[in-house]
């Protein structure tokens, strides 16, 4: 029973991924694919153990955490680039105003 | 009056500087007329004390840090027709007779860019923590950006105006100190330095630099080079 439920929930989640149309087609290709890889880990249950032991990495189950903490870094990494690029914008913004409206002892003023 | 002077215009980032900005202007007026303080969003009096004290004032609307600030003044001074530019702290810890000193320095050596020294010139009242910490800022430094500087971190510069136009500080906070030294090397600009006078005072020692800020910085530089 779980298991139609878990894929109708992912299929779900894609959908609305998509339907906000705020990802590239290549990035929203990579989440597509990263569902993709989800369900096949929820249909076939046992294709994680088969590749966990084919990476050597003992059970399915530490597979997968390895798998999320490699997903957390990545997406605090994005998280972290985004960061500066806002930053880098906002200190534009901020250097643009300071020089279009300069006080001065005779136009203590300044000019909007 | 060396002919650097009468025709430079100076820029100042300051961040809640308001106790001893308008001394700093006053003294460095008679000598550089033209300034511009960058005031850094500031919550006290600093950019109303540096009006009054006779500089033109930029405002930042929120606190970018010292680098941005630096970059702010620079780009006005440059569209207002600068042809050379001299960078100083707010907090008083440079004499402004040194300004002379590197504008001579830059006459006889036609330099692009003239760097201060502390450690040719002379510092009063530094404390030991602080010039361990610096020495080690200018061994890094030279290391990092492969320019034989005997000091770093040091707010005073004077730059042609072609020189200044050729700078892009994108390192917001502290470490645009050594990314200014890196263009230098990159731009294969003509650099000298010349000894300054840098002055510690208990108020410019709690506005400084902290040993911690020195990871941040370290932190900050690490990054720029990754994401080049």
């Amino acid at each position: 029973m779980i298991v139609p439920i878990l894929l109708t929930g992912l299929a779900l989640i894609l959908a609305y991924i998509g339907s906000r149309k705020q990802l590239s087609k290549l990035q929203f290709l990579f989440v597509a694919l990263f569902f993709l890889l989800g369900a096949i880990g929820v249909v076939f249950q046992d294709s994680s153990m088969r590749v966990a032991a084919w990476l050597h990495v003992g059970r399915g189950a530490d597979l997968l955490l390895y798998f999320s903490v490699l997903c957390g870094v990545l997406i605090a990494a994005n998280f972290y680039f985004r960061f500066k690029e806002t930053e880098r914008t906002l200190t534009e913004i901020v250097r643009q105003v300071a020089i279009l409206s300069p006080q001065s002892p005779d136009r203590p003023h300044a000019e909007k | 009056m060396p002919e650097i002077l009468s025709r430079a215009w100076i820029v100042i980032p300051a961040y809640r500087e308001a106790q001893v900005l308008s001394g700093v202007i006053e003294q460095l007026r008679r000598i550089v007329p033209r300034i511009v303080v960058v005031d850094d969003g500031s919550k006290d009096d600093t950019g109303r004390a540096a009006l009054a004290a006779g500089a033109t004032v930029l405002t930042h609307l929120v606190n970018l840090g010292q680098g941005a600030a630096l970059q702010t003044g620079i780009t006005y001074a440059l569209q207002q027709g600068a042809e050379y530019i001299f960078t100083f702290d707010a907090d008083g810890q440079h004499a402004p007779e040194s300004l002379a000193v590197l504008a001579e320095k830059m006459s006889a050596t036609g330099a692009d860019v003239v760097l201060g020294s502390r450690w040719l010139g002379r510092v009063e009242a530094m404390p030991g923590l602080r010039r361990r910490m610096l020495r080690l800022a200018v061994v890094f430094t030279r290391l990092h950006s492969g320019l034989g500087v005997s000091d770093t971190h040091n707010g005073l510069r004077l730059f042609t105006r072609s020189a200044a136009s050729r700078l892009q500080i994108t390192q917001a906070r502290m470490a645009h100190a050594s990314e200014i030294l890196e263009q230098i090397g990159a731009f294969k600009m003509h650099f000298e330095e010349a000894p300054v006078t840098v002055r510690y005072t208990e108020y410019s020692l709690r506005k400084g630099q902290k040993v911690s800020g020195m990871f941040r910085v370290l932190l900050d530089i690490f990054y720029a080079r990754w994401t080049q």
